[in-house]
């Protein structure tokens, strides 16, 4: 016999768990792996890995080391970041029989990146940074991305990105707390998270430099954007410097009503006069409703695109430069829906399909602009 | 106070131990029963209930999280008490949305009631697992918490649009999910 039921009545019997999560304070979603940054960084390990062989020479190695910033050579910068790293002393932490050694860091007033070699006997799948548990100058940030490599080369990225200001006077006492083991999925840790050695490590990273070579340009240029209600939208400021390129786009109020913004992505691509690749993507601001263009810590490639070892690069113009030329594309969301009943385990869903048109489905929106770039006195 | 004490109290017995949890949990709770009864007076005799059904089931219940604990009581009892008024009462707009959404979802149970209902469970946390976190969140806030759309949208930082779609769109694949297993 068939017997209704209530959903309101049954769906307060979900987990405590849930419940508990859904009730604490919403932080932004994070990003924890990018499956293509996994693959990039791979690929740049290999040649890594082959010109430390050719540099056995402790001499040579040492030269290698005091010229280039690992996390920038890694990363497929075309600057070296080397001027840009924190004084901090390399060290090492062992637990579990995991090692793990810290080797450099670069920050930002919201940007944390820190390169991390670690042994594992038995090959570590996954390492991350404990968000919960790392501190500025004693104060938990949450971030907002967080980009790091899984891999079983033992050389890790972090990458951390946060809504708000982490260092105080460019400065700030950081203390960082690394965890490895297996892939979360897998559940094989010594908890739930996966997580077999959690390490912590204190230092000081001093963005000062990075301050110092930041610049920024007042640009007020109006680029046509037919879906929004205005039909323009305002390329506010510039901002540049050798880890990052931003572009603030602030809204009209015509235009905060933004229904299709599930639908459609966008980017701002093109070179600059050197010809360097630069690619930002458009997203919204977590410190304000409006908009900005960002290039991407994982460069322009798209979702399981194919590079040559040594064609790695990021998609950031020289802020010498004299100038940008830029082109808007638009990118049509595609979803595709899984749902299907196989082995008696009820599959669904939705996955992103990179589009197998032309240009991965990127269309252009407009024309080509320029951005003139002030010359620096 | 930490929850381990509060739960310590009730377990010896203390009365102040429903003084502690009102003091810890009152605000959270009160929020749940004013979502869906919008009422000083009804939401205060929700809560009066929850710490009375607390002192009851505490022992022999320890519950593992505390807050979810009271929360499930205050939803329970705002969620019977709204039954009883609505019949006199016409709700206003936002409580009307949010039972009619929740209404597309009732379904039944083909076999033998307990047993179907753990299986129910089973889908809809299945279901929840498989959301991107913010999906969850939202449908977690809107048909667990009973928050205003409005609400959510400032949560997440985008249009009350956005969340309609989102949880129109959730809502269906839910329904697709519960008639695939034979609750609908």
């Amino acid at each position: 016999m068939k017997k209704e039921f209530n959903f309101s009545e049954e769906f307060g019997n979900i987990s405590d768990q849930m419940i508990e999560e859904a009730g604490k304070e919403w932080h932004p979603r994070k990003y924890p792996v990018l499956q293509f940054y996994s693959r990039k960084i791979a690929c740049v390990l290999l040649v890594f890995i082959l010109g430390m062989a050719a540099f056995r020479s402790p001499i040579v190695q040492a030269t290698v080391e005091k010229i280039t910033s690992e996390i920038g050579r890694i990363m497929g910068f075309q600057k070296d970041l080397l001027s840009y790293t924190s004084d901090i002393q390399e060290q090492s932490q062992t637990k579990n029989g995991i090692t793990v050694t810290l080797k450099e860091a670069i920050a930002d007033e919201r940007i944390l990146m820190v390169e991390a070699d670690i042994v594992m006997p038995d090959g570590t799948l996954a390492s991350w940074i404990n968000s919960e548990k790392t501190t500025f100058d004693g104060k938990v940030f949450h971030p907002i991305e967080e980009t790091y490599s899984t891999g079983k080369s033992g050389k890790f990225i972090y990458v951390e990105r946060y809504s708000e200001d982490i260092l105080t006077d460019g400065t700030a006492k950081v203390h960082l707390v690394v965890e490895a083991g297996k892939d979360p999925g897998t559940g094989v840790g010594l908890d739930d998270t996966g997580s077999i050695a959690e390490v912590a490590f204190d230092f000081i990273v001093d963005a000062k430099a990075l301050e110092a070579k930041t610049r920024t340009q007042e640009l007020n240029i109006e680029i046509p954007m037919p879906r929004f209600p205005s039909g323009k939208m305002r390329l506010q400021e510039l901002t540049m410097n050798d880890l990052y390129t931003v572009i603030n786009v602030p809204l009209a109020d015509e235009d905060r009503d933004l229904e299709f913004w599930m639908d459609y992505e966008y980017k701002l691509k093109g070179k600059d006069n050197f010809g360097n690749p630069v690619s930002m993507e458009l997203q919204t601001r977590w410190d304000s409703d409006d908009l900005e263009f960002r290039s991407d810590f994982v460069g322009d490639y798209e979702s399981g695109e194919s590079i040559p070892d040594d064609k790695i690069q990021m998609s950031l113009p020289d802020k010498d430069c004299s100038y940008l030329e830029l082109q808007l594309y638009e990118r049509k969301i595609e979803y595709e829906q899984v749902d299907s009943l196989e082995d008696d385990e009820y599959e669904w869903g939705e996955r992103f399909i990179p589009p197998a048109e032309e240009n991965y489905g990127w269309k252009e929106v407009g024309e080509l602009f320029r951005i003139q770039i002030d010359s620096e006195e | 106070m930490e929850d381990t004490q509060i739960i310590d109290l009730f377990w010896k017995r203390e009365e102040r131990a429903v003084t502690e949890l009102s003091n810890k949990y009152s605000g959270y709770c009160y929020k749940i029963a004013w979502n869906l009864l919008e009422n000083h007076e009804d939401s205060e005799e929700c809560l009066s209930s929850t710490w009375y059904a607390a002192w009851k089931t505490i022992p022999p219940h320890r519950p593992s999280v505390l807050s979810a604990f009271v929360g499930r009581i205050t939803r329970r009892q705002a969620i019977d008490l709204f039954r009883k008024k609505r019949a006199v009462r016409r709700p206003d707009t936002h409580i009307a949305d949010l039972c009619d959404e929740m209404e597309e979802l009732n379904g039944v149970y083909s076999v033998e009631e307990e047993i179907a209902r753990k299986e129910l469970m089973q889908v809809i946390e299945q279901f929840l697992k498989k959301l991107s976190e913010t999906d969850r969140d939202i449908f977690i806030r809107r048909y667990w918490y009973l928050d205003p759309i409005r609400e959510i949208a400032k949560r997440h930082k985008v249009s009350e649009g956005c969340i309609k779609t989102n949880l129109c769109r959730n809502r269906k694949k839910l329904q697709r999910i519960l008639q695939k297993e034979g609750f609908r």
